[in-house]
């Protein structure tokens, strides 16, 4: 008969055993080293701008509306998350200008309520992958005194610049795509306030301004 | 656990026949179908309470009083013991190189990691996962079903609060008999909780800020986090949003949107990330998870 203790360490050798056939390298994928360098320098920026206390708030915000505006692709992304919704406002320019502004506010707002927990951290580009058209950025933000995070950055052509046009965060094996998780919040509340982007509208402004209040509330902190 | 999720899903079958939320009205083809949502919310609500008044505060006194490194410690343990599971499971769904993966990480953790408290397995290059037998019936085919809000276990579905009962039997610990085996399974679901919240403090005030509906956030962000992990993190291009995939098939109108039943039909299951992902491998392109439009490039 077996000792408990035998048991135990047969078991856990076994355990270590199996480990070492599940070890392989990784299948190699195609990088882009100008993409990531693109992504470093903006991200960056975002950062410092954020973490930047010789700025007034209005210059502050003015430098990150920018920098936001020039590294992302808002106009695209305001149109996906609308899902199927998003023909009904893109037939009418003074809908559609009207949600992509609300849109536009709402994503810088987003931003640097989520870029803010990182002010004054460091961003590092850790690889990318070549998707067709796409490139698939990687990245570790850190924060000050606190744990990396990982994060994706989708980007497609515009003309002859790249622009971000969605987020990932990453927990572990999982990875959420930002403007997914958004369309699925903004279709259910048009599905349930009878499809009135104006309805929509007024919320996003809504929750813009308790953001912006948040954020200038957290910097007299 | 199996008691309570009875008694929850029983209300909710019968608000189920409430047309006012019926899934043809508050369900679209490519969301996580959520046909009690007048009592999910409502659970939400009487969670959302019990986490201001008990759950949030504890967590932060737990943030407070401990250093990173002692509730590092801790989240290494906790996810130590349940490595039994997630290597059932793992041999479940076919996947023995994973299985392997989890098989060296608990030998190295519970002996050179300190009985888990550290992770010299990652170090080692066996990186963690999870897996229980939600994730493993997706894998078998079987799809999400309807989602559910638990106060206090948080967000589910039927298929995945089935599989968090049936995982309590990989469990070794709660089949083991030692001394105070009671109080240490006790315990553990009380260190697992509190711990688990003070990992959620950031993302669920972030989240409470930015959203225009935390429950939908909420929802959203499971059923996107759940058809992850069941992919194993993989996620290849065709699934990720793409604009140029999008269809032009959209209401005419505001009212018109949306509209219930005109998803294109579907073999049951075919939806599953399970069968989309195993129409990727076999090079055929998954069904499109958000139907969106053809873009127009700004200019």
């Amino acid at each position: 008969m077996t000792s408990p203790k035998l048991t135990r360490a047969t078991f856990l050798a076994a355990m270590l055993g199996a480990g070492v056939v599940a070890a392989a390298p990784d299948a190699f994928a195609a990088r882009d080293p100008s993409v990531e360098q693109y992504v470093q320098t903006n991200a960056t920026s975002a950062l410092q701008t954020l973490g930047d206390r010789s700025l007034s708030d209005a210059e502050r915000q003015q430098t990150f509306n920018a920098l936001v505006n020039q590294f992302s692709d808002i106009d695209s992304t305001a149109q996906y998350v609308l899902g199927t919704y998003a023909p009904q406002v893109w037939r009418d320019p003074a809908l559609k200008a009207q949600w992509v502004g609300a849109f536009r506010e709402f994503l810088i707002a987003t931003y640097e309520d989520q870029l803010n927990q990182f002010s004054g951290g460091q961003v590092a580009v850790t690889g990318s992958t070549v998707l067709n058209s796409r490139v698939i950025v990687n990245s570790r933000l850190t924060p000050p005194g606190s744990r990396p995070l990982q994060v994706q950055w989708k980007l497609q052509r515009d003309g002859a610049n790249w622009r971000v046009f969605d987020i990932a965060l990453q927990s572990g094996e999982s990875v959420v795509w930002l403007a997914q998780q958004q369309q699925l919040v903004f279709r259910d509340q048009l599905s349930r306030n009878h499809g009135s982007i104006s309805a929509l509208i007024q919320q996003l402004n809504q929750t813009t301004a308790q953001l912006r209040a948040h954020a200038r509330a957290t910097r007299r902190r | 656990m199996s008691v309570a999720t009875a008694c929850l899903c029983a209300p909710g079958l019968a608000h189920a026949q409430d047309p006012l939320t019926s899934p043809e009205q508050i369900s679209e083809d490519a969301s996580i179908p959520d046909p009690w949502q007048g009592f999910n919310r409502n659970m939400y609500a009487v969670n959302d309470a019990a986490d201001h008044a008990v759950l949030e505060p504890v967590a932060r006194g737990y943030r407070a009083v401990t250093p990173r490194f002692v509730r590092t410690g801790v989240n290494n343990f906790l996810h130590n013991l349940g490595s039994p599971v997630t290597f059932v499971n793992d041999l479940l769904q076919g996947q023995v190189k994973r299985a392997g993966v989890t098989a060296a990480r608990l030998g190295i953790n519970s002996t050179l990691g300190v009985l888990g408290l550290l992770d010299p397995a990652s170090d080692f290059g066996f990186q963690s996962h999870d897996e229980d037998f939600g994730q493993t019936l997706a894998v078998w085919g079987l799809g999400s079903g309807p989602y559910l809000f638990v106060p206090l276990v948080g967000p589910t579905t039927v298929r995945d609060g089935a599989g968090q009962i049936v995982d309590l039997a990989f469990d070794p610990l709660n089949w083991a008999h030692f001394h105070h085996d009671n109080e240490a399974r006790v315990a553990r679901v009380v260190v697992g909780g509190v711990a688990a919240r003070e990992q959620l403090l950031d993302p669920i005030d972030s989240m409470r800020r930015t959203s225009i509906d935390p429950y939908a956030s909420i929802r959203a962000t499971y059923q996107l986090t759940r058809e992850s992990e069941i992919r194993n993190g993989l996620a290849d291009d065709e699934e990720l949003p793409n604009l140029d995939d999008i269809s032009e098939t959209a209401p005419q109108q505001e009212h018109d949107a949306p509209a219930v039943g005109t998803a294109p039909e579907t073999p049951q299951g075919a939806n599953t990330p399970k069968a989309q992902h195993q129409q990727t491998l076999k090079g055929a392109k998954p069904p499109q998870r958000a139907p969106t439009l053809k873009p127009t490039k700004p200019t």
